[in-house]
């Protein structure tokens, strides 16, 4: 048992039955550690700054150890009854983020703020509308969508009315599918005799005449 | 535990950070100093004296040499293991810096700085530390400039291709780094971004936020995976390492933040929310809190092996949290 691995140690007992020599074979185990060796250097570097004058080891008295014990808090009980408020929570961020993405991508595809707020009162239906001013008094709805229908399918044609005395106004809106035959009826009744007046038709600013619609809805029911 | 209370600085701790190497960790405070800490056990190597308030810091991968943005009065770079100032790298008044970091290599570094002149652009600049450290005038170039929204955190994707920027209205861009062309563009927050991390081997995308809410992207589409609801401002969220443990890996991150500092006198300390949280990234679920603060958290930072934090906050002091070896059962999964 001469092996280097190993060491050999003899002691002597002495028990009632005798005396016995006691050999305890002992085997050598190499442990290696793997250590870095710029963590080794950095642990022995002198200090500097303002813990200057203090030595390796020396504790400064700014660092404690808490006094109360901190524990990874299991939290389940807690939040659960605060689940409803987070799932609000979570709505109203989504909502928020929605709003927000849809407004940049507004203003990346060129859209002003204006624009945006004008379009909800612009109908998705097309329609192109013709302004018919310096009727006859007392124009009736009929004449006008007969005298038009020549130049194509009136869809509607609207007559403002006076807002004291409930009369016809003396012009008119009538109200086409296409453009090209809001065309044809300002080509085909530009200075049209009418009785005794001469018609001027031209195309309706847009902006005007939808303020007018809703007025003339709520009157025509009553 | 019993957490470890530093209350070395005088005012707010901003920044907290771990070497690569996580043997030294560096904390950097309003008061314009760095201090260097060996990490097991916790002792101060030293200070790094700068003047003007620190806001952000960043170490080499061979912690050789620290560099330290302030808030009005530049950059200035020391050598860790002296505490030798090298160099300073001084602006007009008009240039605040928002973050510093370090590519992966550590060959260069980015700046995102806010110019408060007529133009009122943020602009990112990328320095060659090389230069900096040898050259009177170091070679920079600016890579991407930003007027209305400006860039207030950033850090370097994967094998330093892009940079990932998070603006002041919740806004993330990644951009380039060779031409600084924008390659994406998502809005994930209602509020400003206060903190971006990447995962450890760059798979995942972390943010944090003044809306309240951290989240996880994919760092390649930028889509959501999961929604962590804080119920509080936050300022810090990282990804624990110990997702790449083999054998029992812990899909962990860290948020935390807290109330403004300017709310804070007037609620109750335990509603302030200064805990810091840790949720399981794959259930979207809190696994607990751990409180201790009575500030606003500002940074959180852990060690490379996962076994300890250190967070930084409002109330001036810094708090080594080491964790029970309870937390590596199952029970915390």
């Amino acid at each position: 048992m001469a092996d280097a691995d190993y060491i050999e140690r003899e002691h002597i007992e002495a028990t009632a039955d005798g005396t016995y020599k006691i050999t305890t074979h002992i085997k050598i185990q190499n442990k290696t550690v793997i250590t870095n060796p710029d963590i080794e250097r950095r642990k022995t570097l002198p200090k500097f700054g303002d813990c200057k004058n203090l030595s390796k080891g020396d504790i400064e008295g700014s660092i404690n150890i808490e006094d109360k014990e901190v524990f990874l808090q299991k939290s389940s009980q807690v939040r659960a009854e605060e689940n409803i408020t987070k799932f609000n929570l979570n709505r109203a961020h989504k909502e928020k983020l929605d709003a927000l993405t849809r407004r940049e991508r507004a203003i990346m595809s060129g859209e002003t703020e204006e624009q945006k707020t004008r379009r909800p009162i612009v109908t998705e239906r097309e329609e192109f509308s013709v302004k018919v001013s310096n009727l006859p008094d007392n124009i009736d709805q009929d004449v006008l969508q007969n005298l038009f229908g020549t130049a194509g399918r009136v869809r509607k044609v609207f007559i403002p009315r006076g807002r004291d005395d409930n009369l016809p106004r003396d012009f008119a809106f009538v109200h086409f599918d296409t453009k090209a035959e809001a065309e044809k009826a300002i080509k085909q009744f530009k200075d049209y005799p009418l009785g005794h007046h001469i018609l001027s038709v031209e195309m309706a600013d847009r902006r005007n005449q939808r303020r007018n619609v809703p007025m003339s809805n709520r009157r025509g029911r009553k | 535990m019993r957490p470890i209370l530093i209350s070395c600085h005088t005012r707010p701790v901003i920044a907290v950070k771990f070497n690569k190497d996580g043997d030294l960790f560096f904390t950097g405070s309003f008061d314009g100093k760095v201090s260097v800490f060996w990490s097991e056990p916790v002792e101060r190597l030293g200070t790094f004296a700068c003047d003007g308030a620190v806001k952000t810091m960043t170490v080499t991968e061979d912690s050789k040499y620290i560099v330290i943005g302030t808030a009005i009065n530049g950059i200035f770079i020391f050598e860790v293991e002296t505490g030798t100032k090298v160099k300073t790298i001084e602006f007009s008044s008009k240039i605040h810096v928002r973050d510093v970091e370090f590519a992966m290599g550590s060959q260069q570094f980015f700046m995102i700085s806010y110019e408060s002149d007529e133009k009122k652009q943020s602009v990112v600049y990328i320095y060659d530390f090389e230069s900096v450290l040898n050259r009177e005038q170091p070679s920079r170039r600016d890579l991407v400039r930003r007027d209305r929204d400006h860039y207030y955190r950033g850090v370097w994707g994967y094998l330093n291709k892009t940079i990932v920027l998070g603006t002041q209205n919740g806004i993330i861009d990644v951009v380039d780094t060779k031409t600084g062309e924008l390659l994406l563009s998502h809005r994930a927050h209602v509020n400003q971004i206060t903190s971006l991390a990447f995962s450890p081997d760059f798979s995942m995308l972390i943010t944090a936020s003044r809306d309240c809410f951290a989240k996880l992207l994919d760092p390649e589409t930028l889509k959501e995976i999961r929604v962590f609801n804080a119920q509080r401002p936050l300022n810090s969220a990282v990804i624990s390492p110990l997702m790449l443990n083999e054998g029992s890996p812990k899909y962990h991150c860290l948020v935390a933040g807290g109330q403004e500092a300017r709310d804070v006198t007037t609620t109750a300390t335990d509603q302030g929310g200064f805990e810091i949280t840790f949720y399981n990234m794959i259930f979207e679920r809190e696994i607990g809190s751990v409180r201790g603060h009575f500030g606003p958290v500002h940074s959180v930072a852990v060690h490379p092996r996962g076994h300890m934090f250190v967070t930084g906050s409002e109330d001036g002091t810094a708090r080594v949290h080491i964790l029970d070896q309870d937390y590596f059962t199952p029970a915390y999964d």
